[in-house]
């Protein structure tokens, strides 16, 4: 199953896009990435082999055929939003520190002592 | 299940606040100060059903325990419950003076901050309590920005990246322990994950813990917490401080406990963060010139103490007691901190200590306060903070006299900053002290905090009793699965 | 010096993850067939995720919403023009 190394890959090209670049908006989208990535992770986690997708198409012979895992899907879904919500606070309060000063590099926003 | 309660009323308060206050603003801080001393009362309503050992727990929309969501509290649950509804609505009360426009937002997001923190307290289901935690936090970097000024909205923007990295961390360790057990259930997991930490398990909790450190200010995650307590308004700060680090303690037990029951071999990691945060927390604490940030550095030095005493107790079994007893005081004690000194930077708004030379001279109410919570700070006998630190000092000599050394200096250097910061604010000559008259809602939380401290000082076999029985209802987790999976 | 800490540390994630993801295994858990047995009788929806987005997991949907309405409010609170000494509010 190897779309859980491919969803690790999306994972560290998130964390290192976060950690590496200066400008606010590149690690909001490294962010973005990075939770992506998880989400892919998440859905993989729920696959079963040779199973369809979770929707009832008929009553009689449901029994127990073979569905993909639908419990992962449902948290993905919700992650969604989330994920939307900080993104859009980001760019509000990006949009005002530009404001303010002139920049948008994390290098430049020195104002508070460590 | 009385105080689950509590969820649903602050969230009608959070969406009503908008709607009603927009025609009028003063509605907006009475529908807050409605809401949040009903939620004292719910919370107080359900103390009879979880002492004896018993758990509280009420199934969602009516589905059974592990197909639906489940809401448990018992007995460690309930002692932060009441402790975050009481401060909250101190908060409220105090927040009166410094909020003199956009008042609608900032009570809508208090609200919505309240939610965040009672659902995390409440939750059964390890989901569940990621998305109150993401409403706890988004709420969090909305209050920082409250100002708008250059300072605030660089301190804003930078704890979101981090701390929005930070609690993805945690959907990554829910997603790990998922793909192992194959339910999110806590009691459930209890049950499926067995005693002991394999790798994987190791390292979902592993990354878990990271996103609830950097929330609580624990070494090394503490990175931030001194710049967002600069810039925030001080009632905002005061329970950033004191209830969200201690939610962040919380959820961090709780799952050490009740869900992994993690054994002994992580234990020594715990003694070893403890100790950076106290040692890291009190020597810059002394060198900071600027007030809020040495009193955030003094509430890191605190929860290190605690983190200390849990780490300790696999050796020592009454050190647990010790940091039950330490996070409720360390709660009150910071709280009183930052609404004395709150109310200076109120007037002067700068927060520089230089400039805020005897400033507080002129204000008796203030000077006691801010005393008597300096010396609860550094452990003074007849405060609270002297009983609790007595209890970690007698269980460290047992395992390492070399962590007595630590803590007894530690605690020295406390004293010392904290008499520091009281002569420069409160005794010195100032150049123009100009009167500051205080209202009633600023004397209340101040003059109850100060007999709260004393209080829980004298009498301090109440305050070990109650610790007591948060301890045996965290270690033993056999009720807890029991009362939810039934 | 920067970027190629970050790489070390990109890297080591990636390694931990590896890890940890190795130990799936692939099971039918009894979640699952509750899901999907009671989903039509008791919910009266053919789609199983839609079940428990709006039925057996409601709570998390509600604090999703939630989670949408702090941030509504917060991007208003932060976008607008005015700062906290200019707005003048309404009282009466």
């Amino acid at each position: 199953m190897f779309v859980n190394y491919i969803a690790a890959l999306l994972i560290c090209i998130g964390i290192y896009t976060v950690l590496a670049k200066e400008n606010l908006l590149k690690k909001i989208i490294g962010f973005s990435i990075f939770s992506n990535g998880i989400h892919l992770l998440l859905i993989s986690i729920g696959y079963r082999v040779s199973g369809v997708a979770p929707i009832i198409t008929d009553i009689k012979t449901t029994g127990l055929s073979l569905f993909v895992d639908p419990l992962p899907q449902a948290f993905v879904l919700t992650s969604i939003v989330i994920d939307l919500s900080i993104t859009a606070l980001a760019v509000a309060i990006i949009i005002q520190v530009h404001k303010k000063y002139k920049t948008i590099s994390a290098k430049k926003l020195d104002n508070l002592r460590g | 299940m009385y105080s689950f309660l509590s969820i649903p009323i602050f969230l009608a308060a959070g969406f009503l606040i908008p709607f009603i206050g927009s025609s009028n603003a003063k509605n907006s801080r009475r529908i807050a100060l409605i809401a949040s001393f009903l939620a004292i009362v719910v919370s107080l309503f359900e103390i009879p059903s979880v002492l004896l050992n018993k758990i509280s727990v009420k199934y969602m929309s009516g589905w059974m325990a592990p197909y639906g969501i489940s809401v448990a509290v018992d007995a460690f649950s309930l002692v932060f419950i009441i402790l975050a509804s009481v401060i909250g609505f101190l908060v409220v009360l105090y927040s009166k003076k410094y909020i003199t426009s956009w008042s609608v937002e900032y009570y809508t997001l208090l609200m919505l901050l309240f939610t965040g923190v009672m659902g995390v307290l409440h939750a059964g289901d390890l989901f569940n309590l990621f998305v109150f935690f993401e409403i706890l936090s988004i709420a969090s970097y909305a209050l920082t920005a409250f100002h708008k000024n250059k300072k605030s909205l660089e301190g804003a923007i930078k704890y979101l990246i981090l701390g929005s990295f930070t609690a993805s961390f945690m959907l990554l360790g829910i997603a790990i322990i998922y793909g192992i057990a194959g339910t999110l259930n806590m009691a459930d997991l209890a049950g499926t994950l067995g005693a002991g930490l394999s790798t994987s398990t190791a390292i979902a909790f592993g990354l878990i813990f990271a996103a609830l450190a950097f929330k609580s200010a624990v070494v090394p995650f503490h990175y931030l917490k001194s710049d967002i307590l600069e810039v925030t308004i001080p009632p905002v700060g005061a329970f950033f401080a004191s209830i969200v680090s201690a939610t962040g303690i919380y959820a961090i037990m709780r799952l050490y406990f009740t869900v992994f029951n993690a054994g002994f071999l992580t234990h020594h990691i715990l003694i070893l963060l403890g100790v950076m945060s106290i040692i890291l927390g009190s020597l810059m604490a002394l060198k900071q010139k600027d007030i809020m940030r040495l009193l955030a550095y003094s509430a890191i030095a605190q929860v290190g103490f605690v983190v200390l005493a849990f780490g300790m107790g696999a050796f020592v079994s009454e050190s647990y007691i010790a940091g039950i007893y330490h996070l409720i005081n360390i709660v009150f004690i910071d709280a009183l901190l930052f609404f004395c000194a709150g109310v200076l930077v109120l007037k002067h708004k700068t927060t520089n200590m230089e400039h805020l030379q005897g400033v507080g001279t002129v204000n008796p109410v203030l000077s006691y306060g801010f005393l008597i919570g300096a010396l609860a700070n550094a452990g003074v006998p007849l405060t609270n903070g002297f009983a609790s630190k007595w209890l970690i000092y007698v269980a460290s000599i047992k395992v390492s006299p070399i962590l007595t050394i630590i803590t007894v200096v530690a605690s020295a250097i406390t004293l010392a900053y904290s008499l520091k910061a009281y002569s420069v604010l409160f005794l010195s000559n100032a150049k123009n002290p100009k009167t500051i008259k205080l209202d009633g809602t600023i004397i209340f939380p101040i003059v109850f905090l100060c007999i709260i401290c004393i209080a829980l000082g004298i009498f301090y076999t109440a305050g070990i009793s109650i610790s007591e029985i948060a301890t045996k209802a965290l270690l033993n987790n056999k009720p807890y699965i029991l009362g939810v999976l039934g | 010096m920067k970027k190629t800490i970050s790489v070390f540390v990109a890297i080591g994630f990636f390694l931990i993850i590896v890890t940890a993801v190795g130990s799936f295994s692939e099971k039918k858990t009894d979640v699952q067939e509750y899901y999907t047995k009671n989903s039509i009788e008791k919910t009266g929806s053919a789609n199983i995720v839609n079940a428990i987005v709006w039925d057996f997991r409601s709570y998390d949907t509600l604090g999703e919403e939630t989670v949408l309405f702090t941030a509504i409010i917060a991007v208003f609170l932060i976008a607008h023009k005015k700062s906290i000494a200019e707005k003048k509010e309404v009282s009466g």
